[in-house]
């Protein structure tokens, strides 16, 4: 699984890097190589079972509470 | 930049590295010669037109050695005064009673009636003007036109003395005639096509369109086999942002040889990388003078019938040239049929391996009874069982098309009777699936046209593929990714898929699904003809006279 | 400009069609149902309100910064810091939203569809069928949008029609039975997804004729508006008020027989409702795409198409361990974290706006040729 995620990120960076540099497209390559890396940390860490935050349950906590008071508003429940 | 590069990031030098040697290729190919002499003394085209003819004829000799077909013909002026001649041509490219009835017969006999002071002055103009009785005749002032209207099956004549040259235009060859076209037949329409000579077949589309807003530009196009191409398109009608691109796109290319239009075809068009052609071809003059109606521009190239229309939409390839002149109701119809067999030479196939193996609830249920049966001891799953017969039916129709109509027939009689019924007594294949197949391969030849025809044939793979994989879903990716594809599509500028998309309603109706009768289309298609749109007057449907 | 290509109101109106539809006719009838049980059809008109709301602020803050998209005034308005740092937000929002859009796509076709094949396949490839779309330009998406629109609509529509015989319109009595409470409450989840028109904030500077966006996207919210509605009355008229059904509109089309021939259609309805959520997705990953180009300042924004799309991949796997989080996020969380973005925050920038007195000058006239010649 590890080595499928890296033939398909290194397919990935070799279809599009090339095109960057020799564009001189230094700011894009950042960009893209800011992102990739996020992108990267996160799948590998998927597949290694590393714990990672999950910001969708910071957004559940924030907004539990609304939502708690509003539903029992309208629904009494 | 390249240190940059290695330092910023360090992983990416391997890339980077690639890109640097691209870069150094391209440069170095730059730098290469582009006509190297393979003797190294001097190229053809470092001589110069001398006014001594010795000179001349040995430079002459001295380009064209050990070319048996090159022939000089010396020979004497018959003035009072006489001067020495010659004319040089290629043996086999002219016409030969012509050359000696309008070039050497004046030359030498009836040189005596013309007054000797005018034959002083300028011989040159002398003879043009009062000697060769020929229609097509120029001067020519330099070297590499000599070599190149020789080249060109003209009949050039110098004359000792002068530094001019002249070139006689008596050009005939064994041609095929005007025949038949044989990949675009037609039960009601004109019976001729284009063949290989080029003049043909402008004088072929000339005899269609007789308007002085017929332009014919001429250019010529390789290095070595100097192909003559002409553009034809109607002035004022044609777009002319269009036509530049086109000039501009023949313009760029440097090649050794064009034998066929496919060469140019590939080497202009937008989408190098589509199995959908964007260049519609045809070898019918009344197809091609239809599309020059439009507005379109015709690419016709010496050497081949095959002319190229651009700008090409994507529901031109639904169209046949006999469509407009069949009466509109039965071409309604067919219109129709062929939307249904384009999706059908596409998507049958897939279809029924995803229905047969992930959606059996789909079919009704004596259906799938029927179809379970047949398949019932069938070795391979549907996917495989689809992928083997599309290639047993490629296989066969290559074959049919290589060899001779005789043998062909019977190609196709053991490869449908015998193969196919023999694989499925043995169980090897389903009849069902046999069935799907041949239907999917009829639809492919129901197509008006060969090319997308086969773009479509090559796309069916990845579709069976994608259909065993992910069932419907599959099917419905891979005609998305297709979609997007021909969205992003133009030619020459042009959206490939318009009038459906930008989509333009009315056109859509005229256009794709219906064909509007002749007194209804008074406009050109938007896109193309928009220079002029108006096509003929309102309110020609006929009625009954009023009494 | 970073996009070059210009849509045209008509198509404006299709791509925020498949915005909201594309994944709301699957999951809306049950949200609503819930709370508003025989009252669901009324829920969406609540919803529509909201819609309209979003559509008012994003038009007017349009009108006040013209050919700007929403990241290039919100630094104008909150300043360089405080705007760069919103800019993220919003993008973090539209990638967050797009990887819960695209697992609730790749959810239901699992579990409806193909229940053996891995989550991952769809969650890619549809995916990578969303970068196709955003590498080919807003134009192309456009029209995209424009040639399955008709397909979309007319299968949806058709549905609701095709059950007609099986209607027992006694199912949606009483009208009203507990009072308008239920009904709202019903309303806010699809609330949250009529505010996604908030994205008409990145592309209303593309728009051929911009000044008519409002009137478009109006008439967009109005259509959806319908559509939820008559599939809410269909949905409660055949199953009555507690249908307890996960996709009551794929039940639905599981229950036609047309002429006795064609019958469990479901899996052709999921094929043409693909496409839609396919669109659907691309216009939220454009406009991911759009705001991270513009807050980086990159002169290209395909540039940032594969990263964002490995990220939506991979978070689209790892917020939900399973279906029932997902549901409950949607049903609980959404349709306050939802318009959190798609009209709180856009509200206060328009206050603001009004009261510091931010506007921009009109943007210069750039010659908008229907066809370019020549470029490809």
């Amino acid at each position: 699984m590890v080595l499928l995620l890296t033939v398909i990120f290194l397919a990935l960076i070799a279809l599009e890097v090339p095109k960057l540099v020799q564009g001189k497209m230094w700011r894009e390559l950042a960009v893209y190589s800011a992102l990739m890396f996020l992108g990267m940390f996160l799948s590998y860490a998927k597949v290694l079972r590393i714990k990672i935050p999950n910001p969708d349950e910071w957004i559940r906590h924030l907004y539990k509470p609304l939502s708690e008071a509003v539903f029992h508003y309208l629904t009494g429940k | 930049m390249k240190k940059d590069g290695r330092l910023v990031f360090r992983k990416l030098v391997k890339p980077v590295k690639a890109a640097m040697k691209n870069v150094k290729k391209q440069n170095s190919r730059k730098k290469q010669e582009l006509n190297p002499d393979p003797t190294g003394i001097r190229t053809w085209e470092q001589y110069e037109l001398s006014a001594c003819l010795e000179d001349n004829l040995q430079n002459l000799r001295a380009v064209f050695r050990d070319a048996g077909d090159f022939f000089i013909r010396e020979f004497t002026i018959g003035t009072n005064e006489p001067v020495k001649a010659a004319v040089l041509f290629f043996e086999g490219l002219n016409d030969k009673k012509l050359v000696v009835d309008a070039i050497l017969k004046p030359l030498i006999l009836e040189m005596r009636e013309i007054p000797p002071e005018l034959w002083a002055k300028a011989p040159i103009r002398v003879i043009r003007e009062r000697i060769l009785c020929s229609t097509d005749l120029n001067e020519l002032t330099e070297w590499n036109q000599v070599i190149e209207r020789v080249l060109d099956a003209e009949v050039v004549l110098l004359v000792d003395g002068s530094p001019v040259a002249l070139a006689l235009g008596a050009k005939e060859w064994e041609a095929r005639g005007v025949m038949q076209p044989e990949n675009e037949a037609t039960v009601r329409g004109p019976r001729h096509s284009f063949n290989e000579t080029l003049r043909t077949n402008t004088a072929l589309l000339r005899r269609i369109i007789k308007s002085p807003l017929l332009k014919t530009e001429s250019l010529y196009i390789g290095r070595h086999t100097r192909t003559h191409v002409v553009l034809a398109y109607l002035e004022r009608l044609v777009d002319e942002d269009v036509l530049a691109e086109v000039h501009r796109r023949l313009s760029r290319i440097e090649i050794d040889g064009v034998l066929e239009s496919g060469y140019l075809e590939e080497l202009i068009e937008d989408n190098p990388y589509s199995p959908f052609p964007t260049m519609e071809i045809s070898e019918r003059p009344d197809k091609v003078a239809a599309a020059i109606l439009e507005g379109r521009i015709a690419i016709m190239t010496d050497g081949t019938p095959v002319t190229l229309i651009v700008p090409t939409l994507f529901v031109q390839f639904l169209e046949a040239s006999e469509d407009y002149y069949l009466r509109y109701p039965t071409s309604i119809i067919v219109r129709f049929l062929r939307l249904l067999v384009l999706n059908a030479a596409l998507l049958l196939p897939s279809l029924y391996v995803a229905v047969t193996t992930f959606h059996q609830e789909m079919i009704p249920t004596p259906l799938l009874i029927s179809i379970a049966g047949a398949r019932e001891g069938t070795p391979f799953p549907a996917l495989v069982e689809a992928l083997l017969m599309e290639l047993a039916f490629e296989t066969l129709r290559e074959a049919g098309l290589r060899l001779p109509r005789v043998v062909g027939q019977a190609v196709s009689i053991v490869g449908a009777l015998v193969i196919g019924e023999a694989a499925v007594r043995a169980g090897l294949v389903s009849s069902a699936m046999v069935i799907v197949v041949a239907f999917t391969g009829i639809a492919s030849f129901a197509l008006p046209s060969y090319t997308m025809a086969s773009g479509l044939r090559l796309l069916r793979f990845p579709m069976i593929i994608m259909a065993g994989f992910l069932g419907l879903y599959g099917i419905l990716l891979l005609s998305l990714w297709i979609l997007i594809h021909l969205m992003s599509m133009r030619s020459f500028g042009v959206p490939y898929l318009s009038p459906i998309s930008p989509s333009n309603y009315r056109e859509v109706i005229r256009m794709l699904l219906m064909r509007a009768p002749w007194w209804a289309q008074t406009e050109r298609p938007r896109v193309i003809g928009h220079q002029d749109s108006r096509r003929q007057v309102e309110g020609l449907k006929p009625r009954p006279p009023k009494r | 400009m970073l996009e070059g290509g210009r849509i045209s109101n008509r198509q404006l109106i299709f791509l925020m069609l498949f915005t909201v539809l594309g994944t709301a006719n699957m999951f809306l009838p049950a949200l609503a149902a819930e709370h508003a049980k025989q009252d669901a059809w009324l829920s969406p008109f609540f919803s529509m309100l909201e819609g309209l709301w979003v559509v008012f602020i994003i038009t007017e803050l349009g009108r006040r910064f013209p050919g700007k998209t929403l990241i290039e005034y919100l630094r104008l308005i909150t300043g360089p810091v405080l705007g760069t740092g919103l800019g993220c937000l919003f993008i973090f929002w539209m990638i967050h939203t797009n990887a819960i859009i695209i697992r609730e796509f790749a959810e239901l076709i699992v579990t409806t569809m193909m229940p053996e094949t891995p989550i991952i396949i769809f969650l890619a490839t549809i995916t990578f069928t969303a970068a196709l779309l955003v590498r080919a330009g807003l134009e192309v998406m456009g029209r995209t949008a424009e040639f399955l629109s008709p397909i979309f609509l007319g299968t949806f529509v058709l549905i609701p029609l095709l059950v007609g015989e099986i209607m027992k319109p006694e199912n949606l009595l009483p009208i009203l039975e507990k009072g308008i409470k239920p009904v709202i409450a019903g309303g806010l989840a699809p609330g949250g997804w009529f505010g996604e028109v908030a994205l008409l904030g990145m592309l209303l500077p593309y728009l051929r004729e911009p000044h008519k966006g409002r009137q478009a996207v109006a008439l967009a919210v109005g259509v959806i508006t319908v559509n939820l509605s008559v599939t809410g009355f269909a949905v409660t008229a055949v199953f009555g008020p507690e249908p307890n059904l996960m996709f009551p509109f794929l039940t639905l089309a599981q229950n036609i027989r047309v002429a006795e021939f064609l019958e469990r259609i479901e899996s052709l309805i999921l094929v043409v409702w693909v496409a839609g959520v396919a669109v659907k997705i691309a216009v939220f990953y454009y406009a991911a795409v759009l705001a991270t180009a513009q807050l980086t300042g990159v002169k290209d924004y395909r540039c940032v198409v594969t990263p964002i799309g490995v990220i939506l991949t991979v978070l689209a796997i790892i917020i939900y361990d399973n279906i029932m989080e997902l549901v409950n996020f949607v049903a609980r969380i959404w349709p306050f974290y939802g318009p959190t973005f798609e009209w709180v925050i856009p509200a206060l920038l328009l206050v603001v706006a009004i009261v510091t007195r931010k506007k921009s000058p009109p943007p210069p006239e750039d010659p908008d040729p229907e066809r370019n010649v020549g470029t490809h």
